[in-house]
């Protein structure tokens, strides 16, 4: 069953991190609903946060598959409270 | 003061490379420059199309387990690298493409040659870095080495700057850059883990290990016969895991899958255990995945956590590199023999002698050539001992159903993209990793024209690679799924062909033709006997077709015989 999942991650703060985390949902022709990038409390790195309607199995292979990612530190998901 | 380019072939040869595949242009001419001082240090083979660099640097790479190192320029140049890259990604093979961009201030106007590379590749990179300073150089060089190699292998694209290559600054290229990057780490499996799988093995009655790539990246080729011969668990291979269990060996089962051996399929809806080696359950190998396996508990071994339930859900996965990992479940003594499962194997093997073997190797009717002969006879007359490098299609599948194979690394052949033209710049790569070994292209009439070009690499770097053209004027395998699924509605797959001697004599290589079987073993032997590159074309049964055949969608052991 679908439903809104929110990613949140923290990233190096580098040029195309986004754009390579984004295409992870493009590629499953996903819609990202909501999406916030901003610094974090440590230099350098930012955090991520993308929301988006789903399944469960396909937010996890997409978590998996941005931890996987070289600029990527930690990712994990979450169950929107609001629905 | 050192210019940019300078630091990059600097970097490069701290890496270890001596071996570039490239073509020069616009945007990349000061790194082409300095490459002129480097003649005696790095081999640069120049390819007639920058698709056929970065097939021929992944056939580097998985001839010879390092990375492989490709080289265009901006624009056309760049983009006409990324199948090479996408097939890099799919199969897990370590690339470094480097790639010049227009001047940092013109980056965004449609400069002359200006592509977005980065953003191109996103999807199909490990990693990727514009360098946009002299500076950054080194340390950006020796992370894509790093990253590239190490885990679950995959192309990196580097991105440089024209003025990133001509700017110098001071710079003294002795600094080790050490990387500690988080979704490279791998932690020491649990011992829970561990004596859970060893118990597994022990009390298992129907095991059956499915071997992939991953044996092959991790050099795990002795943990992986060691813990099959202690175990006496019988081995199926994937596509790309051909070669890391000898084909000779008793325990060898055959290769899985759409055309793999009927044992391997039978074995493996009939498994009480299942050890997973660095594969990643391709809808290739699985079919319907619902009806998969059914009976067997699933222990996955891969250094990718994200393969972990991606399609197959597994009883028990183990993160790590595939070598240590089955050292670690190797028993210290024999464990008994699986005698009825054994029995079981034999009765599958003969089957498919009576059903499908026998009947491609009868010589009495015809004496038309079939595939199966061509790659039986080719590799038995090398003792097993040849890197195989196929293109894609029908001759792919014979490869991997009737190739001997006595020694890893031996079978070079595009598995998850299925890119037709790989074979043949593939091969050039595979010759320049592994000097000392045969290097066999087979390739089909469709495939070896769309890289044919590379014929001129052949000829101007002097590279000794056996080229089979095997020609059945079809595009085989969509022509067998027209017979098979479309009402035998031949759409676009036949093909009028040049004759392909007269070809190889242009770019100055000896060629024959071969048409009957009595002349396959004299045509194939002077090939061999010859010391340089040759090409032979092989005319085959024009409606040949690969079985068993596992329709799309079904189960496994659902397999089509003839």
């Amino acid at each position: 069953m679908k439903k809104e999942y929110i990613v949140v991650a923290n990233v190096n703060d580098n040029i195309s991190v986004l754009n390579r985390i984004t295409a992870t949902y493009i590629k499953r022709h996903l819609n990202i609903d909501s999406l916030n990038v901003s610094n974090s409390s440590k230099k350098g790195v930012s955090n991520v946060l993308i929301s988006c309607v789903t399944t469960k199995e396909s937010m996890e292979q997409i978590v998996r598959q941005i931890g996987n990612m070289i600029d990527v530190l930690n990712v994990r998901f979450y169950q929107s409270a609001l629905q | 003061m050192i210019k940019g380019s300078q630091i990059l072939i600097d970097s490069l040869i701290k890496e270890g490379v001596d071996t570039i595949f490239g073509y020069p242009g616009g945007s990349i001419m000061p790194l082409y420059d300095e490459l002129y001082n480097y003649q005696e240090e790095i081999n640069h083979v120049l390819v007639r199309h920058e698709q056929g660099a970065a097939h021929a640097a992944q056939g580097y790479a998985r001839a010879s387990g390092k990375p492989g190192v490709c080289m265009a320029t901006a624009g056309p140049g760049a983009t006409n690298l990324i199948t090479g890259i996408t097939d890099a990604y799919m199969d897990s093979t370590p690339i470094i493409c480097i790639t010049a961009q227009v001047p940092t201030d013109k980056l965004g106007s449609n400069f002359f040659q200006e592509t977005d590379i980065i953003n191109l590749t996103l999807s199909i990179t490990k990693w990727s870095y514009q360098i946009t300073s002299a500076d950054e150089i080194a340390e950006v060089v020796a992370k894509a080495f790093h990253i590239a190699s190490t885990g679950r292998p995959g192309p990196i694209l580097l991105s440089i700057t024209k003025n990133a290559q001509t700017t110098a600054i001071p710079f003294k290229n002795s600094k080790k850059y050490k990387f500690n990057i988080p979704s490279l780490r791998v932690n020491k499996l649990r011992s829970g883990d561990v004596n859970l799988a060893k118990g597994w093995i022990e009390s298992a009655k129907k095991p059956l290990i499915l071997a992939g790539q991953g044996v092959t990246i991790a050099r795990g080729e002795e943990q992986l016969m060691e813990f099959a011969e202690r175990s006496n668990i019988p081995v199926s291979v994937t596509l790309l895991g051909l070669s890391s269990f000898p084909t000779t060996h008793p325990l060898y089962v055959g290769f899985m899958g759409m055309h793999g051996n009927i044992a391997s399929n039978f074995m493996i809806q009939e498994a009480d255990l299942i050890i997973a080696a660095g594969m990643r359950f391709s809808d290739r190998v699985t079919g319907d995945l619902e009806k998969f396996a059914p009976n067997a508990k699933i222990i996955h071994i891969d250094i990718d956590r994200s393969e972990f339930n991606k399609t197959v859900k597994s009883h028990l996965h183990l993160h790590g590199d595939v070598a240590q990992v089955l050292a670690q479940l190797t028993p210290p003594k024999a464990l008994p023999q699986h005698s009825e499962w054994l029995q079981f194997m034999e009765k599958n093997l003969q089957k498919e002698r009576e059903l499908v073997i026998d009947r491609l190797f009868d010589e009495k009717g015809s004496n038309k050539i079939t595939m199966a002969q061509l790659v039986e006879r080719a590799t038995h007359m090398c003792g097993g001992d040849q890197i195989i490098v196929t293109d894609v299609g029908q001759h792919q599948m014979f490869c991997a159903r009737y190739s001997k194979f006595t020694k890893g690394r031996s079978l070079i052949s595009s598995g998850g993209l299925g890119t037709m033209g790989f074979g043949l710049p593939a091969a050039i790569g595979a010759k320049l990793g592994a000097p000392d070994r045969v290097v066999i292209a087979v390739l089909g009439d469709g495939g070896f024209q769309m890289t044919m070009q590379e014929l001129g690499t052949i000829m101007q770097g002097k590279i000794d690679v056996k080229v089979v053209v095997v020609n059945n004027s079809y595009l085989g395998m969509v022509r067998q799924w027209q017979e098979l699924f479309f009402d035998k509605r031949y759409s676009q797959t036949h093909m009028d062909n040049p004759d392909f001697t007269m070809l190889a004599k242009a770019y100055g290589i000896q060629s024959r033709r071969v048409e009957k079987i009595e002349e396959l073993d004299g045509a194939l032997k002077e090939m061999f006997e010859n010391d340089s590159s040759y090409l032979l074309e092989v005319i085959v049964e024009k409606e040949e077709n690969v079985f068993p055949m596992v329709p799309l969608g079904s189960s496994i052991n659902n397999m089509i015989y003839q």
